[in-house]
């Protein structure tokens, strides 16, 4: 029995000494370690200015701003493999959307890419900036960035970006957050008008009212695109001229014929009142301000789909020209007429 | 083309051939039209300006872009609509865009003393000019709207920025008006101070270095405030700590914790600063390390790391490590807190009856043990600190022995000073005594010797009055014996 004893104190001193067997010395221990390939860490993100670390606030469409992160591994910075910038609003999603999330991507072996796929888009990388030194045990990642066109611009939720970070073990990550900035409002606005012809090809009788003819779908196309609601609407120069004595001038009115000697009016509407006859279902005059076109004042932003192109958003538009009984003189007539988009 | 002949009859199969012909070159109604494109982005929408009379808002926050995505170049003109009293000037007004070319231009807006308290709506625009020709031409603009509120009140306010000393710190400030949760930037300035009239209403003022917020405040303002808002701003901090936990590779318990850390100096070179571990076990402080202490810190980055063991040996409990900044020995910053769980080994499983005896005869051995390891460590960590703090004593023994030589020193230096000194003074009075005993001696001597003239002469007199006196009484003699004589 003693013997057993013995040998058992013998073998749990043995396994006590071995299991206490640290390493003391001055200003911290030192000593052989298991360290575990801690992970890496992200210990910063912000949305900063191209020219230095001014922190961004507000952001534009198309304009060029940076991410800063500020990447740390106990095991130096040289362990860090892959870098995934995501900038987006509201929540952070896991597939490209050009009006919600934006992708971005640092490999130590292939650089910088932007990861939207098959999409067009115009969010595009700028100026990007990786540590130079990778022996230290935190560095700064830049990603230069120009939101795309349709990033959404919503007065209630902001942008941010986040970032996550691989070591040489896929699955050792760190995450972080940070940025916190507006988006400003973009639009667009183009009109595909070849040529148009109001009434018949030979033209309008005075006191009477023409539509459009040509082109045979009876309207014209404003093309919009845009990352806040707009609205559309229209004005016209108030006296078309030939360059010379004669002029005619805008009623701003939708009267039919105008009344007064030498006007015209000019209608517009977004729809039609049959089928393919080009005549404006409900008359709205045009005038020599702006005036929002009925219907058109509170229209949604153009939306994206998970890894899908930026679009526009189209929109038609039925016209009809009327002259005054008299006063407007046989010749040609020049004038403006303007479609604005505002946000 | 407007037919006015309103003729019937036979001519009308001429006249419109005639329209046709005309309508082929140039019609009224005809439109020939291109494809017209113009784009706009920027801040503007955005804003949602609270101006006093009298006031104006010009930050480079508040800009719109204007785009041509077109092929050719795009002639551009800028427009607004405002209220009465009220002016939006443009840095750009009109300007040409060239084929995908592009054009910032900053708003200011101007509420003048005449415009009228009220909400308005404001409107820039940016309208493409299309080419000189004849014919209807389509035009397209884009524009952006803000609101504006024109208040008849007014306050103002004054934000500074400083270190924890109360000196001043050259920081980016900007002013922000808070309505519903949404910052409206106003003003910035990078001088570390601004001041500026504002309408009444809720305010944030945050300052920046190097783009880092360092600081901010938000406050109240009411009509016919002036408000002074100080913001005190840390420059330094811990940028990254990070604990990695160290396994002995035998027995796969906790060695020791790697930590790793960087400060960032923001500002300037900062003179004595100290990086402290600061210890907690299950929310109890533990102990307290430094790691570093620098003569000076000097801008940018600074790393460092350290490998700590608790004196007493890791313990089951919750562990909390965190570090301090101290500069000048003044608490200055200090980091997040890394937590570190650490347990006992659990107990094998799955063992027989004979080996649970044998383990817990063998952890009761091992408790045995650990409590005489660890009391032994405590005595050695005792005898160390013991041993420490006789060193400490007879360093400061020496330290004060040291300063007492000095001091002796220094007075014996002083009182060496003061003998010489005295000594010179005993010389010289023994100079001026010694002069004034030759003086004495010289004149004594002169004295004498002016005596011994004198006795000298009134020997010679004397002898010469003897000689008289001899004479006379020879002569009387010779007198009387002549008398006698006769």
């Amino acid at each position: 029995m003693k013997k057993l004893i013995t040998a058992l104190v013998i073998a749990a001193l043995l396994l006590t000494l071995s299991s206490t067997s640290v390493y003391a010395g001055s200003g911290g221990v030192t000593g052989q370690g298991k360290g575990g390939n801690t992970r890496p860490t992200v210990d910063g993100v912000w949305l900063v200015e191209t020219s230095s670390d001014t922190a961004v606030t507000a952001m534009s469409p198309l304009a060029e701003y940076r991410v800063k992160a500020t990447l740390g591994d106990i095991n130096t910075i040289d362990d860090i493999q892959t870098v995934e910038f995501h900038i987006y609003h509201t929540s952070d999603g896991s597939n490209w959307d050009a009006d919600e999330t934006a992708i971005f991507k640092w490999t130590k072996a292939g650089g910088w890419t932007m990861e939207n796929g098959s999409a067009t888009t115009t969010w595009a990388m700028g100026t990007n900036t990786a540590p130079s030194v990778f022996t230290g045990t935190a560095g700064d990642w830049y990603l230069g960035f120009r939101p795309g066109k349709l990033a959404q611009a919503d007065a209630t939720a902001n942008w941010h970006a986040s970032v996550e970070v691989w070591d040489e073990h896929p699955s050792q990550t760190g995450t972080g957050s940070g940025g916190n900035a507006s988006m400003g409002a973009y639009n667009e606005i183009s009109v595909d008008v070849g040529t148009i012809v109001f009434g018949i090809a030979a033209g309008i009788e005075p006191s009477q009212t023409g539509y459009i003819e040509a082109p045979a779908s009876h309207y014209l196309t404003t093309q919009v695109a845009s990352n806040a609601t707009y609205a559309l609407g229209s004005k016209s120069d108030a006296t078309w001229s030939d360059g010379g004595i004669n002029t005619i001038t805008l009623t701003g009115t939708t009267d039919e014929p105008p009344l007064t000697s030498g006007y015209f009016s000019l209608i517009i509407d977004d729809q039609q009142t049959g089928a393919s006859d080009g005549i404006p279902k409900t008359s709205q005059a045009v005038t020599s301000t702006n005036v929002t076109i009925t219907g058109l004042g509170t229209q949604g932003r153009t939306e994206t789909i998970d890894d899908g192109n930026e679009g526009t958003s189209d929109k038609q538009f039925y016209m009809a020209l009327s002259f005054a009984v008299d006063g407007i003189n046989e010749v040609t007539y020049s004038g403006i007429i303007t479609f604005t988009v505002t946000n | 083309m407007s037919r006015l002949d309103n003729s019937r009859g036979g001519l009308i199969s001429v006249l419109l051939l005639l329209f046709l012909v005309l309508a082929i070159f140039s019609p009224i109604p005809v439109v020939h039209a291109q494809e017209v494109g113009i784009a706009m982005a920027g801040t503007f929408s955005q804003q949602e300006f609270e101006l006093p009379q009298g006031t104006e808002v010009s930050s480079p926050s508040v800009y719109v872009v204007v785009f041509n995505h077109l092929s050719e170049e795009l002639n551009v003109q800028m427009l607004f609509t405002a209220p009465f009293g009220v002016e939006v000037l443009f840095d750009h007004a009109i300007f040409t865009l060239p084929a995908g070319g592009e054009q910032k231009v900053y708003i200011t807006v101007k509420v003048t003393e005449d415009a009228v308290p009220g909400e308005y709506e404001i409107v820039v625009a940016a309208e493409a000019t299309p080419k000189e020709g004849e014919g209807l031409k389509i035009a397209t603009a884009s524009a952006q709207k803000a609101s504006l509120v024109v208040t008849g009140e007014s306050a103002l306010i004054y934000a500074r920025v400083v270190s924890p000393d109360g000196d001043p710190i050259k920081a980016q400030v900007r002013l922000f008006k808070v309505i519903e949760d949404k910052l409206n930037e106003l003003a910035l300035n990078e001088t570390g101070i601004l001041e500026a009239k504002i309408a009444p209403g809720i305010y944030k003022v945050i300052a920046y270095i190097a783009g880092r917020t360092l600081a901010e405040e938000t406050v109240e303002v009411k009509a016919g405030d002036s408000k002074e808002i100080t913001l005190v701003v840390r420059t330094v901090y811990f940028e990254q700590f990070g604990i990695e936990p160290n396994y002995n590779p035998d027995t796969e318990l906790l060695a020791f914790v790697r930590i790793v850390y960087s400060i960032n100096n923001l500002y300037q070179a900062v003179s004595n600063a100290e990086v402290i571990l600061v210890v907690n076990r299950d929310d109890n402080l533990l102990e307290q390390v430094s790691l570093i202490l620098l003569s000076r810190l000097d801008m940018g980055r600074t790393g460092g790391s350290y490998s700590y063991l608790p004196a007493e040996g890791w313990q089951a409990g919750n562990y909390g490590l965190k570090l301090e900044l101290y500069i000048e020995g003044e608490f200055y910053n200090d980091s997040s807190e890394e937590e570190l769980l650490v347990t006992l080994p659990a107990a094998p499983l799955g063992l027989s009856v004979v080996w649970w005896i044998v383990a817990g005869v063998a952890s009761i051995v091992i408790v045995i043990v650990i409590i005489l390891a660890v009391r032994r460590r405590r005595e050695e960590i005792a005898k160390k600190r013991r041993v420490e703090r006789a060193r400490r004593r007879r360093e400061e023994q020496a330290r004060k022995r040291r300063e007492e030589i000095a001091k002796i020193i220094i007075l014996l230096g002083k009182h060496r000073e003061e003998l010489i000194k005295k000594g010179r003074e005993e010389i010289a009075k023994r100079r001026r005594v010694e002069r004034a005993r030759r003086r004495r001696e010289e004149q004594a001597r002169k004295h004498r010797e002016e005596i011994a003239k004198i006795i000298i002469l009134l020997g010679k007199r004397r002898e010469e009055l003897v000689k008289k006196g001899r004479k006379e009484r020879i002569r009387r003699r010779r007198e009387k014996r002549a008398r006698r004589r006769r």
